[in-house]
């Protein structure tokens, strides 16, 4: 799988492992904070107490592996201009997933049959990440 | 269960497939325009001239894939994420580095790391972050 989403948190990734293993069974496969980095960071491209934070993580959900990571904390948080589509096996599932990930959130889209799924909705989860969630036709 | 990115566009989502078949290899799967989607769009929800834009569109990259639509005009950018490609040769990373940034910003030039003979990032003509890694 040559490509991989990488997602970035600006100093809440530990809080979205915690409520991605709830939600969606995330599997954390590894973990690295700045501070045990064998490689220091240049002076200032960190924020100030930024060593506890994760430096890269790599997240088994389903099938799929997504990284994720707190980024430098130097730049403005938030996600704009992308989603996860996230395929489910039953509808069940999708719907489970989607209530989970909407609580804090925002459900953007309920979920519902639509000409190319049995079901499909989005939902913004509590640290603004947009999820599609779909079982297809 | 299984994930996959969406990205969306703001009106250059054909112009993004045609690159990144062109920098990556990628197949188009399939690409619709609200044009041509059974469900009639509101006109309202839609910029002027927006029928012919890319409702959805999926593009195959190796055995990923990769989603990517115009959304509904009100996107304006990307922000807190990136694609991480995963190179298997060194050739290969240098080769899609250097396409990918063709157009667009060098972040950090391909380098070895402590976790990878060559890691980069960029960000292509669209605006979309990438990273390119040679794993270890």
């Amino acid at each position: 799988m040559p490509i991989k989403p990488y997602l970035f948190f600006s100093g809440r990734a530990d809080e979205a492992i915690a409520f991605y293993q709830n939600a969606l069974g995330a599997e954390v496969n590894f973990l690295l904070r700045f501070d045990e980095s064998p490689e220091p960071p240049p002076p200032g491209a960190l924020a100030p107490d930024w060593g506890k934070k994760i430096m890269h993580s790599c997240l088994r959900i389903g099938d799929s592996e997504v990284f994720l990571s707190d980024g430098c904390g130097t730049g403005p948080a938030g996600f704009n201009g992308f989603g996860v589509s996230l395929e489910a096996k039953s509808v069940a599932e999708a719907e489970r997933m989607f209530g989970a990930l909407a609580d804090g959130g925002e459900a953007r889209m309920p979920l519902g049959e639509t000409f190319f799924a049995v079901t499909f909705g989005m939902a913004v989860d509590r640290f603004g990440v947009l999820w599609m969630i779909i079982v297809p036709k | 269960m299984s994930i996959q990115p969406y990205l969306i566009f703001d009106g250059r989502a054909e112009e993004a497939a045609a690159f990144y078949e062109k920098a990556l290899g990628a197949q188009i799967q399939m690409l619709m325009r609200y044009k041509d989607s059974p469900l009639p769009q509101p006109e309202e929800m839609l910029p002027p001239g927006w029928s012919a834009k890319v409702m959805h569109m999926a593009l195959k990259i190796g055995d990923t894939i990769v989603f990517g639509s115009d959304g509904d005009g009100e996107e304006t950018g990307f922000k807190g994420f990136s694609l991480s490609y995963s190179a298997k040769t060194q050739e290969e990373a240098e080769r899609v580095f250097a396409a990918l940034a063709e157009g667009g910003e060098t972040k950090m030039r391909l380098t070895r790391t402590f976790f990878s003979p060559a890691f980069g990032m960029l960000t292509d003509r669209f605006g979309v972050p990438w990273m390119v890694v040679l794993p270890q």
